[in-house]
Parts: structure tokens; C-alpha cells; sequence
């Protein structure tokens, strides 16, 4: 027994003497001081980039770059679109998965997700692999975004809430990524095509956006996919909604009778698949057939084809004589 | 009177809403192997619980050694009190070594190894129980016997001044009930330590200990000698049964044997009598009670075996002091028993001079016109002590009676 | 097996040996190749016995930062839920016991979530969802304890109902719970899942004390831990304060399955199985058993970590899958086992 007892000792104080000597370097934590930063959306500057930047972000972090980042990695398909659309395709070196599928190009470069408990989280070996000095993601993920931080590498999030901020954000990335007048071009676009479609729009129609079935959901009115109908002229019948998104009586929707049933190919096969649901063919738009199938990467990724999709959400309203 | 070791007083308790015990007294000496029987339910072993701190009495008080158990951590009161229960179940297995060494527990410290005296101790609770060569082996592979050892041995390995033991001897064979209880005995004797066992066998008990308590319905009934608790008047008051309460021969104690109780039988209304001796007549006189007869026998010695079968059965009979000869008075009773009988059995005792007056009357009573059978397993010439006379009366016999061979016959006679 | 026999310490040596193996393989293997030669030469120089070899600052980082705190979480945590298992066991006197079929891991899991919700998630560097979670932990093992004692016997078949039932009932009052919970939603369903991935060296700072300290007084009650399996009643004729061991025993269960699921949500088998195994090989003498849970149970989790990181790389099988994948037919076979032996034992 004491043999046994001192092996054993012997073992575990080995354990704890490695575990000590190569856990104690504590790295430098990433700059959350005060650096004159010049907060989030520096779109008003025009020029060059300067080098370090200090921005904070939608988690409300202080974030500091220090130089131009090379090897930028996006953990979200709409920061993979805007990188791809600032013209820094050639300067990603990571991804988050097969969702990242636009531009073509874009499937060509290394992924990084599928851990974590629910597979949605970066594998941080890979990204560290990468040596990245840039990754720009979306909101969630508190704790492996605190483990890239205390590895050094700058994490930069943004959460786009409608489509003033989607520019903003892009002016921001803009910032961060040392291509600022790519940003300024490309948000200028976008506004103008905004401003386009929005202007085109004759009366209010009314409509109801299904995310998801079953059970039936539908958007509120604090989500980007909102901003996006109204400034495309709808005029969702979801507007009382009290949570960002909720589950949709069939029976308020027969009631409400919005003039257009848009739906993606996420959340139902087809139309007549729309109209066998128990209920459903009380609803006025899908009785008729005004069922329009919207592209989702266009309407829920905040990013630079959310034009092309304010402009196929216009068109639908159009044709359908609303 | 030196201060008994275990000392229970008005103990008052029960499980719940029911009291088991009430208000019972017992003590128990160093040096005295005290025995506690009771039929089930008695409350026997909730008494024993309350000795061994496993109960907290609701009244009354508990003292080992002049101290209350209860009022001291468990491992100093598992120094006074060593309990041996009916049997391990043990979860894990382990070796008969190192279940009797746990007996040490109440004296070793947390991660001890156990000193000398630990060690010695074990080695001799092992021989007094002869497990030693046992040592390595799993308990789970014991026989039930063996197994019963060990748990001694760990008992006895606690140095106890009390013993408690639970049935100490149910489902043992008669071997190891003997060893199990020389052993307790020699521990009581040599270690001066006071032992208290229940017991379910009246016999064992009677046999072994010192003192007997009798428990029924939570009450101490009787407390005494074996020969004063173990009565019949005790066995058919507490337990219900008849029973036949003797003295053995070789050990002076008391033992018990029970009577197996019959169906009652429907009198046929007819009487028999039976003439026996030394043991000839008890079946047939059993035989006829059984089939319903009112039996009567004699005349016989008063310590006769067919006496005693008789006054077992509550039977009318005519006896004579032990090595008497049959007189005057005694034919004068026997004869109308005879003349009266619907049957007359005469079985084939031995006949000698005081005696032989039966033959007599019951040539008188066949002449009369009894039925008369007599039982012939055995030839008179083997059974005459009284130089011919005998033999002559029961050749006349033969005249007037049936002559049988064997019971079966003398069933058959009579069904 | 005898006392100190050479068949005991061979064991003892082989497990020694295969965790130390586990740990070296783990800590070299990962989603990223790293050659064994590299790791060993990255390790030597840590240990400041050799120069630093020529390999990018990333590998070093992977390495040091990311892989080594997660298998020293591993080896903590496994050691945690092994040891709590081998104290569930000797509590209840039966092998089917485990943290999380007794309900402590739920216990512990709300106990955890009450604290996020309420904001205490930073609470003394996460110290304080630890000891939320073990006072959940510990609260619900008593329950279950008391429901399932019938008399001195602890019946298996309501130890298990029980705790299946206590928590159903756990689960139901989290779903209550969790409405009242914003962002911390996510957060929350991962103690639910179980798992060891982005949680670095703090993690292991925080519970490796507490984690240290259960074992250090799991050891303390190897003793009463082999008397008590004689059954409660006959451990205190022989001088066992049971009470006061019953407390022990479910504190320091608590304890130590409250810091694994603090940090690491709800795994389980690691508890039932590893004390089991361990007894089929080295005997039920808590002496014995106890030095073989404790290097054995590491192992298993940290292997177990090992294959959800590299099974389908870089995408991660959640740890508590691989454990069940592996546990629950065991633990199927050995309910059939016991039900063939028949009957609990007291």
C-alpha cells in the first residue's frame, strides 16, 4: 500500500508540475483600454487607413489592431460575402463552414467550425493553425471568443440589427480591414439601390414573412429581415410582435389576410405544400397562390446581397399587384 | 452481587404508531450466558436493537458497563457491545482475514493498519473459531456454517465485554450449533463477559444458558433457571402448544418435546381397556384414542412408560406405586373398567409377580364375555417372570380371545 | 486480490502507465497534425529540459493554450465524476449509482444556471457557479437518498426511479427557470449537453483545488466506506458513526460531481462505469479500488475527449455522446446482470 500510495504521489505531482509549467503564461490580454479610439462606424473618414485602429465592437468590446490585417478569417457567411465584396477575397485564410458558399471562391478556403457542444462553435486549434490577425464574426459564442482574445487574436463582431447598421457595420469592417474607400464605395451603392427600391414603392402592401414550420414562425419587428420588407414597401402584419421571433397563430393570419405569403425553401417545399397545412387555406394570399419563395442568403444575411434581396421582395409586391 | 454488565430497565418502545416493548427489565451478569425466548413477535429482537444502540428506546434506560450507549459515539460504545447477527450480507466480498480484522474497527484510527494487539486479537478470535486456515478465503464462498464463524470471530475480535447474538444457531446442523455455543460459553467463562441470545429452539436454550428470559407481547412473562421458565403451562400460555416438558437425564435440564396435536375425534361411544407394561401398550392405547374409543388402562406402575401415555392423553387409569405388586384395591378399580369395556386389549408385556393379577382379572373379564384381543408379538415363554403362572393364565386366554400378531391386525380388529 | 499483492501493484502500474500514455497521445493528437516528435521536444522545453525547437508560434499555442488545459480539465474532471461515482456507490451499496442516475449532475446543472441567470456567472472568477452547482448537487442527492431509503435498505429499483424522477423534475424547473433568461440561454443549454471545448487554463484554476480537495477526502473515508458495505446497521455495531458518514459521503460526492458539471456540464457513465470496471479488476476493498478509480476514470474521460475532437475533425462529437456511446450499453448489460443476480442488496 505504500508503494502504491507513493507511485501514485509520485504520478499526480508529476501531472500538476506539467499542468503548472506550461499553463502559467498568462498572455497579454487584448487591449480593452482606453486607446483614442474612433468608435464604431469611422465611415465619416475618407482616405487611408491608418494603422493601429481601435474599434468597438457590437459585443462592446475595445478591440485594437495593430497593423493591416493579411490573414483575416470570418466565422459567418455574411462577413465572408462583405470581405469577399471589399476585394479582400485573396486575404482569407478561414471560414466557418459550408455555408460559406458565396462567392464560388469562397468554397475554396479552409473551414474552421463544427465544434463545440452544438457544432456551431470554431474548432480553435485550426484557427490558431491559421494564424489569423483578424476574425470577424456575428453575435453569440461568449466563450471561445474569450479564449481567441486571451490567444491574441483580435475578435471583432458585429451584429447588424437593420439595414442603417448592416452599412455601418460594413464601414466598420471597412476600418478594420485598412480598405476603407472599399467601403465607402460599396456602402454608397448599397444606399443608392436602397433608396432605388424604396422610392419605386407605390402604396404599402401587406405581408407575412414564415421563417420557419412547425410551428409557425414569423419575424418581429426588431429584426433586419423586417427592416428589410418595410423598405421594400411591405407592410408586415407581424408588427405587434412581442419578441424578435415568434410563434404565429394560423388563425390571427387568417384574420390579418396579408396580401403576400413570402416563404423560403427552409421553411416550406412549395406552395400547394403551403396549402395542404391544416388551416392555412383560410389565409387569404396562400388561397390565391400569392405564396413567393424568397432566396434566403438574400434576406438573412446581412451583408452586401441584401440589395438583391430588398429588390426581389419589391418585385414580388409588384407582380402580385399589391 | 457484582454490577451486571448490561442493565435494561423499563424499556418502552416500538416502531411508529405501535409499541413493541413495555416497560421491560433485564440483566444480564459477566460471566452469565442468558437466553431470551419468545414466540414471534414477542419483541425479542427489538429488544436486542435497543441493547446494541440500534434503537433508541422511547423509555427507559440502557447501561453496558454502568455507562448509556447511547450517549457516547459509536466507536466507544462499539467497544462494550459486540453484536453477532443472524448472518452477513455482505455487498462487496472480502477475506475472512480481513473481515474479522474490521472487528478491530472500534480500535483503530482512521488509515490504521492495526498494531501488534490487533493482530493478536484476530488471530485469536480465528482459532476460538476455528477459521484460521480460512484466512485468504472470500467470505462469499463459505458455507452458510463457516460463514456463521467468521461473524463470530468478528465479534469476538471487538473484545466486548457484551455479546449480543441473533439466533446464533438457525439454519446451522448440529455440529456447528455445538461449536458455535462452546464457543460463546468459553467466552462467557474465561472472559468473564456477559452474553444475551435469542432463541427460537427451547431445547438449545434450556440446554445452554444460565438464565432464561421469556418474552410475550413485548413483556418479560418469566425470568428464572431453565427448569423454572421452561414449563408446559409456559409453552401452552405463550407459544399454545401442548407439550411435554421432561428433565434429561444426563444434563438435568429441561426438555421439550411437543406434543403433536391431533384432530379431535369423534367419540364412537364405545370404551376400551387395555392392559400394558413397560412400554407394550402405548401405541395400541394411542391407536384406540385415535379412533375415537374411551380408553382405559391397567393396572400399571406408576412410572411405567404406558402410564405416562396415559396421563399424556388424560386417560382413565388404574396404577400401583413403582416395583408393587397389584393389590386388592386396585383390581377392585380395574375390574369393573374391564367388565364395562366394549373391548378388551391385553398386550404383550412382560408379566412378573407384580403384575401377573392383570393376567387374572382378564381371564375373569373374558370368561365374562369381553372381547378380548391379545397381542402376541413377542411368545409368553420369553414374557413369564413368574415361574409358569403367567404362562398358564394366558394359554386359557387364548380360549376365550383373539390372538394377533402384529398392531396392523389389531387395527384391523377394531375398525 | 490480496493486500499490496504483485497482481494489485502490476495493475496499478499498467494504469498508471496508460494514463500517462493518454495524456501524452491526447495532448498530441488534435484537429491540427502536430508530429509526437514535436510535441515531445515543445513539452521538454517547457519543462526546461531542451532548446526550443524550430516550429511556428501557432503550434506552441495550440499546444500549451488550447489542447494541454483541456486534457488537464480532462483528467481533473474524469478523476471528479469517477471518484464521485465510487462514493455514490459505496453510499448506496450498489454498483448502479452514479452522479448523474442519482440526479446530483441535474441538481448541480441547476444549481449552476440559477447562479448565471441571477449574474453571478463571474461571481469570484466562476468560483461561484462551482459552489452553486455543488450545493444543487448536494441538496438533490440527499432527496434522492431519502426517498429511496425504505427502513435500512436502500432499494435499487426506487434509487433509480427516484432518480430519474427528481430529474424530470429538475429538468422541468430549468425549462421555468431558463424563460427567465436572456443571452445566458446558450450558455445554459451547454451544461445540459457536456463538454470541454473553449474553456482554457481558468477553468482548471478554478475547480482543480475543489476537485483535489474531494479526493483528498474520498480517501479519508476508504474505511468507513469498506465497513458501511456490510450494511449501515452492522457498520455501526462495529463503531462506525454512520450518520456522520452519509453526510461526508454525499458532501464530497456533491462536491465533486458540483465542480465537473460546473465546468463542464452533464457527463455521464464516467462515474458508473469507471468504479465498476475497476472492481471487476482489482476487488471491491476501497483500499485497492479506490488508487485504480483514480488514475483509471482520467483516462476514460480523457480518451473518450480525445475521440470527440478527432473523430470527424474539425468538427467535435459532443464528449457526452462518446461517454453514453460506450456507457450506455454497458450500463444496459449490467442492469441485466443484476437483475439475473436478482434483488438489491442492503
Amino acid at each position: 500500500m505504500r508503494t502504491t500510495r507513493s507511485t501514485l504521489g509520485t504520478a499526480l505531482l508529476c501531472l500538476l508540475l506539467l499542468a503548472a509549467a506550461c499553463g502559467q503564461d498568462e498572455p497579454a490580454a487584448s487591449t480593452r483600454g482606453a486607446t483614442a479610439s474612433s468608435g464604431a462606424g469611422a465611415t465619416g473618414t475618407t482616405g487611408v487607413a491608418e494603422f493601429p485602429v481601435t474599434v468597438t465592437d457590437d459585443d462592446g468590446f475595445e478591440v485594437t489592431i495593430p497593423e493591416e490585417p493579411q490573414r483575416i478569417v470570418t466565422f459567418a457567411p455574411s462577413m465572408t460575402e462583405i470581405v469577399f465584396a471589399l476585394g479582400l477575397g485573396d486575404r482569407l485564410v478561414g471560414v466557418s463552414g459550408s455555408f460559406d458558399d458565396f462567392p464560388a471562391q469562397a468554397q475554396e478556403i479552409e473551414q474552421v467550425g463544427g465544434a463545440g457542444e452544438f457544432g456551431v462553435d470554431p474548432n480553435l486549434e485550426n484557427v490558431v493553425a491559421l494564424e489569423p490577425d483578424l476574425f470577424l464574426t456575428i453575435a453569440g459564442g461568449d466563450p471561445w471568443k474569450e479564449q481567441l482574445r486571451d490567444l491574441d487574436i483580435p475578435v471583432v463582431t458585429f451584429n447588424a440589427t437593420d439595414f442603417d447598421d448592416l452599412l455601418d457595420d460594413i464601414g466598420s469592417v471597412g476600418v478594420v480591414t485598412g480598405a476603407v474607400e472599399g467601403a465607402e464605395v460599396l456602402i454608397a451603392d448599397m444606399a443608392a439601390q436602397a433608396d432605388e427600391i424604396a422610392a419605386a414603392v407605390p402604396a404599402r402592401t401587406t405581408c407575412f414573412f414564415e421563417v420557419y414550420f412547425p410551428p409557425l414562425t414569423t419575424v418581429g419587428p426588431n429584426t433586419f429581415i423586417y427592416d428589410l420588407l418595410e423598405r421594400a414597401g411591405c407592410d408586415p402584419v407581424t408588427s405587434d410582435a412581442a419578441s424578435d421571433y415568434p410563434e404565429w397563430s394560423v388563425d390571427e393570419l387568417v384574420r390579418d389576410s396579408p396580401a403576400v405569403y413570402f416563404a423560403t425553401v427552409e421553411s416550406a417545399k412549395s406552395a400547394e405544400q403551403i396549402g395542404k397545412r391544416p388551416g392555412f387555406d383560410g389565409i387569404g394570399a396562400v388561397a390565391n397562390g400569392t405564396v413567393v419563395f424568397l432566396d434566403s442568403d438574400l434576406v438573412t444575411r446581412p451583408g452586401p446581397r441584401v440589395v438583391e434581396g430588398l429588390a426581389m421582395i419589391s418585385a414580388a409586391l409588384f407582380t402580385t399587384g399589391g | 452481587m457484582p454490577e451486571p454488565i448490561l442493565s435494561l430497565q423499563d424499556i418502552t418502545c416500538g416502531y411508529g404508531a405501535s409499541t413493541v416493548l413495555h416497560g421491560v427489565s433485564l440483566q444480564v451478569a459477566g460471566g452469565e450466558v442468558v437466553g431470551l425466548v419468545g414466540p414471534n413477535g414477542s419483541g425479542k429482537t427489538t429488544l436486542v436493537r435497543v441493547a446494541s444502540r440500534a434503537l433508541r428506546p422511547a423509555g427507559g434506560t440502557v447501561r453496558v458497563g454502568g455507562l448509556d450507549t447511547y450517549a457516547l459515539p459509536a466507536r466507544e460504545a462499539a467497544r462494550l457491545v459486540a453484536v453477532v447477527p443472524q448472518d452477513l450480507a455482505p455487498a462487496f466480498s472480502f477475506s475472512v482475514l480481513e473481515m474479522v480484522l474490521m472487528g478491530r474497527t472500534p480500535y483503530l484510527s482512521s488509515f490504521g493498519r492495526g498494531g501488534d494487539e490487533d493482530w493478536a486479537r484476530t488471530r485469536a478470535a480465528m482459532v476460538a473459531t476455528g477459521v484460521q486456515h480460512l484466512a485468504d478465503r472470500s467470505v462469499d464462498e463459505l458455507s452458510g456454517g463457516e460463514r456463521r464463524r467468521v461473524v463470530l470471530a468478528q465479534a469476538l475480535a471487538q473484545d466486548a465485554p457484551l455479546m449480543l447474538l441473533d439466533e446464533p444457531t438457525t439454519h446451522l446442523d448440529v455440529r456447528h450449533v455445538l461449536d458455535v455455543l462452546a464457543i460463546v460459553r468459553r467466552l462467557a467463562e474465561r472472559e468473564g463477559a456477559a452474553v444475551l441470545a435469542i432463541h427460537h429452539d427451547l431445547n438449545v436454550a434450556a440446554a445452554t444458558c444460565d438464565r432464561l428470559v421469556a418474552l410475550h407481547r413485548g413483556e418479560v412473562v418469566a425470568t428464572g433457571s431453565p427448569e423454572e421458565v421452561v414449563t408446559a403451562d409456559l409453552l401452552r400460555g405463550i407459544y399454545g402448544v401442548e407439550a411435554d416438558v421432561t428433565t434429561d437425564v444426563s444434563t438435568g435440564r429441561p426438555s421439550v418435546r411437543l406434543a403433536v396435536p391431533s384432530e379431535p375425534v369423534a367419540p364412537l361411544g364405545r370404551r376400551a381397556h387395555v392392559v400394558g407394561g413397560a412400554g407394550r401398550g402405548a401405541r395400541i392405547i394411542r391407536m384406540l384414542a385415535e379412533a375415537g374409543y374411551d380408553v382405559s388402562v391397567g393396572v400399571l406402575h406408576a412410572s411405567d412408560t404406558d402410564a405416562n401415555a396415559a396421563e399424556r392423553l388424560n386417560l382413565l387409569r388404574v396404577s400401583v406405586p413403582p416395583f408393587s405388586h397389584v393389590d386388592a384395591e386396585a383390581e377392585d378399580a380395574v375390574r369393573p373398567l374391564m367388565r364395562e369395556a366394549d373391548l378388551l386389549v391385553v398386550c404383550d408385556a412382560p408379566f412378573g409377580p407384580g403384575n401377573v393379577a392383570n393376567l387374572r382379572l382378564a381371564l375373569e373379564a373374558a370368561e365374562a364375555g369381553v372381547t378380548t384381543l391379545l397381542l402376541e408379538q413377542v411368545p409368553i415363554g420369553e414374557r413369564d417372570f413368574t415361574g409358569g403362572e403367567a404362562t398358564a393364565l394366558w394359554s386359557q386366554l387364548r380360549r376365550r380371545a383373539r390372538s394377533v400378531g402384529t398392531y396392523e391386525e389389531v387395527a384391523l380388529e377394531f375398525r | 486480490m490480496r493486500p499490496g499483492g504483485r497482481r494489485y501493484r502490476t495493475v496499478i502500474a499498467v494504469l498508471a502507465a496508460l494514463l500517462l500514455t493518454s495524456v501524452l497521445i491526447a495532448i498530441a493528437a488534435g484537429s491540427v497534425q502536430i508530429s509526437p516528435g514535436t510535441t515531445v521536444r515543445l513539452v521538454a522545453w517547457k519543462l526546461g529540459l531542451a532548446e526550443r525547437p524550430d516550429v511556428p508560434v501557432s503550434t506552441e499555442v495550440i499546444l500549451f493554450q488550447l489542447r494541454l488545459p483541456r486534457v488537464v480539465l480532462a483528467v481533473v474532471v474524469g478523476l471528479a465524476l469517477a471518484i464521485a461515482g465510487t462514493l455514490f456507490q459505496g453510499l448506496f451499496r450498489n454498483p448502479l449509482a452514479d452522479p448523474a442516475i442519482v440526479g446530483v449532475s441535474s441538481g448541480a446543472a441547476l444549481g449552476a444556471i440559477a447562479v448565471i441567470i441571477a449574474g453571478g456567472g463571474s461571481l469570484l472568477g466562476g468560483l461561484g457557479v462551482s459552489l452553486a452547482a455543488f450545493v444543487g448537487g448536494m441538496v438533490t442527492a440527499f432527496f434522492v437518498y431519502r426517498i429511496a431509503r425504505v427502513g435500512p435498505a436502500v432499494n435499487v429499483a426506487t434509487l433509480l426511479l427516484a432518480g430519474i424522477a427528481v430529474a424530470a423534475v429538475i429538468s422541468a424547473v430549468m425549462s421555468v427557470v431558463m424563460s427567465f433568461a436572456g443571452e445566458e440561454i446558450r450558455s445554459i443549454y451547454f451544461w445540459l449537453l457536456g463538454g470541454l471545448s473553449a474553456r482554457g487554463w481558468t477553468a482548471v484554476e478554478v475547480v482543480g483545488p475543489l476537485i483535489l480537495l474531494g479526493t483528498a477526502g474520498a480517501v479519508l473515508l476508504i474505511r468507513d466506506l469498506n465497513l458501511v458495505s456490510l450494511g449501515e446497521e452492522r457498520a455501526a455495531q462495529l463503531g462506525v458513526d454512520v450518520d456522520r458518514f452519509k453526510w461526508q459521503a454525499v458532501a464530497l460526492g456533491a462536491l465533486l460531481a458540483g465542480a465537473a458539471v460546473s465546468v463542464s456540464g452533464v457527463i455521464g457513465f464516467v462515474g458508473l462505469m469507471t468504479p465498476h470496471v475497476m472492481r471487476l479488476i482489482v476487488g471491491s476493498d476501497h483500499r485497492r479500488l479506490l488508487p485504480a478509480v483514480l488514475l483509471a476514470g482520467p483516462t476514460f474521460l480523457v480518451l473518450a475527449d480525445l475521440v470527440s475532437r478527432v473523430a470527424i475533425a474539425p468538427q467535435e462529437l459532443p464528449l457526452g455522446a462518446v461517454t453514453a456511446l460506450v456507457g450506455g450499453p454497458f450500463f444496459l448489460f449490467l442492469l441485466r446482470r443484476e437483475r439475473e443476480r436478482g434483488s438489491a442488496r442492503a
